[in-house]
């Protein structure tokens, strides 16, 4: 017998890319804007009917920015959350292949400078079937790997999104380590293109707007007892 | 002593940061992202810390016997490669607990505004004696007389000279801001920020950063004007997004600086005892000269783009800028020569790059004997 929750929470019938964007569009700050404001977006086959699809159906209520090259949009985007003290910040999506690699010095610039962005990079299929597609990268001991594969170094959170249902844990992470101060940094989520497509039956609670406020640590009573300590002690030599 | 870093800025702590040092009488030195946390006006901002530091922080700093880290990560330049504190002892003030250690810190962790507040709660009406006044005073007119317009004369100006005149032109609503090449270390050496008025990406440094930069940070803050500075070398490497700024209408002024070539790297490949290669066009292995146009290249993207005669020119263009909305590209020939800080006293500080250990000219074996030299001061365990 079902609980009375579960009966009561409807589904949602949506491609994956559409999921993500309608979740992005839902994420909030305390001031009461959209965290991720918008999407800077170079389309390729490894984007374009998937998220070029579901940006275009979002509209403005996550509007999408059309740059000239990868990386440079994401240093677009790295300056934008830099000048708003990382309270927002914006993503930048990609094909498969090169689109992809494009953004990897700006993945590098962002998490050394532990900035927020958001990297959808397209990704090969997840079934294999054209095995392998324009651009794919072809690991002779590894069927595994995938170009995208060079952001983890660089990125605070890397996940890779081969299930249309991998959404609901990677996107509250990706938001979880953006908005966190001590590990915020950049976020990639390698979406192979064909998965961005792909329809699935999402809670409808999973789209109800969040608020993520960025805490504030307090300090340990005995550190700062030591450090006040150190203060009064110091004379200039 | 206090080392400001981006940690101050993004915890919105900026306020809390000056009222601690004005209460405490401790003096503030700043970091490239930590730099604008304080006006450079504010009594108790002493400028730049380390290789690209002022003469008065690098003072304050040999001196002090407590360095307080407030949301910095020490990186090379802010502490002279670890040569910069001599014998103090070392505070981290960190909302993550890896920074808050570094160099054998005593660690604080916690969200810098409220460590600021907490700690002064607990320090109460205790006054350091660690100020110097004078040093403050007298390095600001030299930064002043530093930038000034050159006397006369066609010579090609300096990187000092064209800060000097972008300063002149600017506001209190200015943002200065760059990535990579000379200007990063001059402008954090001579800018004199508003409170805000600053944005370097010098964490990577990245070539290529400042066009595309400029323009995120304009989407960020528009009621501000952002002044970008890129050299010759960083505006080819990337430009494109011009054209973005252009067709999405966002304003920002450009100040392209052209030396023909990597004039950064140029002087630091002869400190290092190099022979001038590859770098400036006229050592590179080239059949012909270049000659771009850096007018025509922005314009044909739609950018308002203008040559400055000089540095009385480049002020007007700044100012004329204002109003327009789109990106205007302002070019102007400067000296690769002189470094940014030759010529200010005491200004900077040794940072560590690597010399070869043999070679054939007596210029690199005297860099690599000055090399040690240096490299025997640094701190390697705290």
């Amino acid at each position: 017998m079902k609980k009375k929750g579960l009966e009561m929470s409807g589904t949602v019938r949506l491609t994956a890319a559409q999921a993500m964007t309608r979740w992005l569009s839902g994420q909030m700050t305390g001031e009461g804007e959209r965290f991720i404001e918008g999407v800077w977006a170079i389309f390729g086959h490894g984007n374009v009917a998937g998220i070029g699809e579901a940006l275009h159906g979002i509209g403005d209520a996550l509007p999408t920015w059309r740059g000239q090259n990868e990386q440079t949009m994401a240093h677009a985007a790295i300056a934008y959350t830099k000048g708003k003290s990382r309270r927002r910040a914006m993503a930048v999506t990609s094909s498969i292949g090169p689109g992809a690699t494009n953004m990897v010095t700006a993945a590098a610039l962002a998490h050394v400078n532990r900035l927020p962005v958001l990297f959808i990079a397209g990704d090969v299929f997840a079934n294999r079937r054209p095995d392998p597609v324009l651009q794919q990268v072809e690991d002779f001991g590894d069927g595994t790997v995938s170009a995208n594969d060079c952001f983890r170094p660089v990125v605070r959170y890397f996940d890779h999104i081969t299930r249309p249902e991998h959404l609901l844990t990677a996107l509250p992470r990706a938001l979880r380590v953006m908005t966190d101060p001590a590990d915020c940094g950049p976020v990639c989520l390698s979406f192979c293109q064909d998965v961005q497509t792909e329809a699935y039956d999402w809670p409808e609670a999973f789209f109800t707007p969040r608020v993520w406020h960025i805490r504030r640590p307090e300090p340990d009573a005995r550190e700062l007892e030591e450090v006040a300590g150190l203060i009064r002690a110091a004379k200039a030599r | 002593m206090i080392v400001c870093g981006g940690g101050v800025i993004y915890s919105g702590a900026e306020a809390a940061l000056t009222e601690f040092a004005e209460r405490h009488n401790i003096p503030v030195i700043e970091t490239q992202a930590g730099k604008s946390a304080l006006a450079q006006a504010h009594e108790m901002n002493y400028g730049a810390a380390g290789v690209d530091g002022s003469a008065a922080a690098n003072r304050i700093a040999a001196k002090a016997d407590l360095v307080i880290g407030v949301g910095t990560r020490l990186q090379d330049f802010t502490t002279g490669s670890r040569t910069l504190f001599g014998e103090a002892k070392l505070v981290g003030i960190n909302v993550q607990s890896y920074d808050a250690a570094k160099h054998g810190a005593v660690s604080l962790v916690a969200d810098a505004k409220v460590a600021l507040e907490k700690l002064s709660a607990k320090l109460s009406d205790y006054r350091a004696d660690a100020a110097d006044p004078q040093a403050r005073a007298e390095w600001l007119a030299a930064v002043d007389a530093h930038c000034a317009a050159p006397a006369g004369g066609n010579e090609l100006p300096t990187d000092a000279q064209v800060i000097g005149a972008v300063q002149r032109a600017s506001t209190p609503a200015s943002i200065a801001m760059c990535a990579a090449g000379t200007m990063p270390g001059a402008l954090k050496l001579l800018w004199q920020a508003a409170q805000g008025g600053y944005h370097m990406e010098y964490g990577y440094s990245c070539m290529g950063y400042e066009i595309a930069g400029a323009m995120g940070l304009k989407l960020a803050q528009p009621d501000r004007e952002v002044l970008c500075f890129v050299g010759d070398g960083s505006y080819m490497m990337a430009n494109s997004e011009l054209a973005t700024a252009v067709m999405r209408r966002i304003p920002f002024t450009v100040i392209l600086t052209d030396n023909r070539g990597y004039g950064c790297i140029n002087r630091l490949q002869q400190g290092c005892g190099g022979e001038a290669f590859n770098n400036l066009y006229a050592d590179c292995n080239v059949e012909a000269q270049p000659q771009i146009d850096f007018v025509a290249h922005a314009a044909s993207m739609g950018a308002h783009a203008v040559k400055a005669a000089g540095i009385p020119d480049l002020e007007a263009q700044i100012a004329a800028a204002r109003g327009r909305d789109i990106p205007t590209v302002i070019v102007i020939d400067t000296t690769a020569a002189p470094g940014p800080g030759d010529g200010l006293e005491a200004a900077g500080h040794w940072w560590d790059v690597a010399v070869p250990e043999v070679g054939d000219s007596e210029k690199l074996k005297r860099a690599y004997a000055e090399y040690l030299d240096h490299a025997a001061r640094q701190s390697l365990v705290n």
